[in-house]
């Protein structure tokens, strides 16, 4: 705890009962709010160079969410529904109404991206501006023409084998685990690019079992619930309709992709894209190029 | 070492060049070379091999690197060809040359079928007969990878990162992480189909940080020069000269492609083949219906009428 202070100047720490978990959140700023969420493998913290930037402008709600950080991790069954997207979007609707909130926007990066599409596709009535960063969608992922590069796929079929063999392998090498996966998506496939006190969190967070297992289980609904739920949408042609940005980068985990927009373009009718100088962990390797973006896509 | 499985069968050590290879070699009648997979020795096949050493100078080796046989350092970043299968199938090209045999047939399983189809393909003038055990040819494999899929196979991708990333997560407990895989790929999904003498000499085996580092280059080359080398085969239109059989575990829940003998045509026209009830390893688990399937079709070729 000692470390927040410096990564989240000014902000409040909050802790939310939402229901079947308590979601923990740093909370700041003025203005029309603003919700940030994290991925895999890291927390809120993933925000700390952007956050102080986009308080000046918005209320900032930067929370972990269910099974990362401080926030709590609820019991998982087999059909791994407690780690869906569907779910961890509804936590997040109920974060902000209970922050007074009924209409927001949201940036969110790899799982917390995942989260925000789902967010606006299942409440469209809630989100006003929509930023996803550095993915495609789950069903996108999974389509032949997207899996040209194995190394990506990886964490993906690792983590969503059975409990409790990534559960286990991960426990026994929690720190090499978690610095292979972010110099794997890092630029120069070095940590240099985090904050110490950032990386503290990350590793602090899932190092715990319960947590490991959490995570698991967001990669094994990735693998089950919520393909199936962007399948239903994607069939149906639920759209996004409103401004949505998406932002990549240029060594970041759709450097392989021809164009990124292309693959968005069937779920959105108002997109923007962006093309920055960076590897996958773009809040932290290139904040001023993403706060440019946003503050654009954003703006009241 | 489990000597016991192989009652009167002799032990070989064959040096290949950058590779020393451990061998049993048991029986009399036309050689008949036998090939083991992931994450296994060359003790998968100790159900089959009295039967086939009444009709077959049956030679049963370790992959480079596997089991008692030993492989190269395998450290150079980015070039795995010392893993490849063309390395491994001139291995067996030399270690059958060295026991006098210059023809034989294969009976191959999972990483070892790979080398299998390989031998077939680089020296067709030395296979007289090929089988394989519940594969298809890496370049079909990765071309199949789907959500379906990737899951089942999540090994794959996984063992071909980078080392030491995937050596450092198995090493800290080898036998949870075989032993899962094991039961993982059987029908039944727990160990009961292996034998106790045969499960300890894996674990005991797989314990071993050299053979956790070279079965992770056998998949580095399996993401890499492996799939490259079927590629070009491909392009050239190269095919299996020698009668071939396909032979497939039909309780395999995932992980494996759905038309085994139709993605294997390109390759060889004349393959033939059927489902075995089992899971992925035949051999251990349905040694009699696997044996009835392949017996046929290996004494076809030496059937003097």
């Amino acid at each position: 705890m000692s470390t927040e202070p410096d990564l989240f100047k000014g902000f409040e720490a909050i802790t939310i009962d939402v229901g079947s978990v308590t979601i923990f959140a740093r909370t700041g700023g003025n203005g029309p709010p603003l919700l940030l969420l994290h991925g895999y493998p890291q927390t809120h913290a993933c925000w700390h160079k952007l956050a102080p930037a986009l308080a000046r402008n918005h209320t900032v709600v930067v929370p972990d969410l269910r099974g990362y950080g401080r926030s709590s991790c609820p019991p998982s069954d087999a059909t791994h529904r407690a780690y869906a997207k569907r779910t961890m979007a509804n936590d997040m609707l109920q974060l902000m109404a209970k922050q007074g909130f009924a209409r927001f926007a949201v940036m969110g990066h790899d799982r917390g991206a995942r989260v925000a599409y789902r967010l606006t596709l299942d409440y469209p009535d809630a989100v006003s501006r929509l930023a996803i960063v550095d993915i495609i969608s789950t069903l996108d992922q999974w389509r032949p023409e997207h899996q040209t590069t194995r190394d990506r796929i990886h964490h993906w079929a690792f983590m969503a084998q059975p409990a409790p063999l990534p559960e286990t392998l991960i426990a026994a090498n929690a720190r090499d685990w978690i610095e292979a996966r972010l110099k794997r998506g890092a630029r120069g496939n070095v940590l240099t690019g985090f904050d110490p006190a950032a990386l503290d969190d990350y590793v602090r967070s899932h190092a715990d079992p319960d947590r490991i297992h959490a995570a698991c289980e967001d990669y094994r609904a990735g693998a089950t619930c919520d393909l199936a739920d962007d399948r239903k949408d994607f069939d149906a042609s639920n759209k996004i309709v409103v401004p949505t940005l998406v932002a990549w980068g240029s060594v970041g985990s759709l450097a392989d992709i021809a164009d990124p927009l292309a693959v968005w373009r069937p779920w959105c009718t108002n997109l923007f894209g962006a093309r920055i100088e960076s590897g996958h962990y773009i809040p932290e390797d290139n904040p001023d190029a993403l706060l440019a973006y946003a503050e654009s896509i954003f703006k009241p | 070492m489990p000597n016991d499985l192989f009652p009167g069968f002799a032990e070989h050590r064959i040096d290949t060049g950058d590779a020393r290879i451990f061998a049993r070699v048991g029986g009399s009648g036309p050689p008949l070379l036998l090939l083991h997979g992931y994450p296994q020795t060359h003790a998968c096949w100790h159900k089959l091999a009295p039967d086939l050493a009444r009709h077959f100078t049956c030679v049963i080796p370790d992959l480079r690197g596997y089991g008692q046989s030993i492989g190269p350092p395998g450290d150079t970043p980015g070039d795995h060809t010392a893993y490849s299968k063309r390395a491994m199938a001139l291995d067996f090209v030399k270690v059958m040359q060295a026991l006098g045999h210059d023809r034989f047939s294969v009976v191959s399983h999972d990483r070892g079928g790979r080398v299998g189809y390989r031998i077939a393909l680089d020296h067709p003038d030395k296979v007289d007969r090929l089988a394989t055990l519940d594969i298809v040819t890496t370049l079909d494999a990765w071309t199949d990878m789907n959500m379906a899929n990737a899951v089942g196979r999540f090994h794959w991708p996984f063992l071909a990162r980078p080392a030491p990333f995937p050596e450092t997560m198995i090493a800290h407990d080898p036998v949870y992480f075989l032993d899962y895989l094991l039961s993982q790929w059987t029908a039944a999904k727990d160990l009961s189909a292996f034998d106790p003498r045969a499960l300890a000499h894996y674990r005991e085996s797989f314990s071993q940080p050299s053979v956790i580092h070279a079965s992770c280059e056998d998949y580095r080359a399996g993401a890499t020069c492996d799939p490259e080398i079927d590629a070009a085969d491909r392009k050239a239109g190269r095919t299996i000269a020698a009668p071939m059989l396909a032979l497939w575990g039909a309780e395999r829940k995932h992980g494996f492609v759905n038309k085994p003998i139709e993605t294997w045509r390109p390759w060889c026209p004349h393959v033939t083949g059927e489902p075995i009830v089992s899971g992925h390893f035949l051999p251990e688990e349905a040694p009699e219906a696997t044996l009835a399937a392949l017996m046929p079709f290996l004494r076809a070729g030496h059937e003097r009428t």
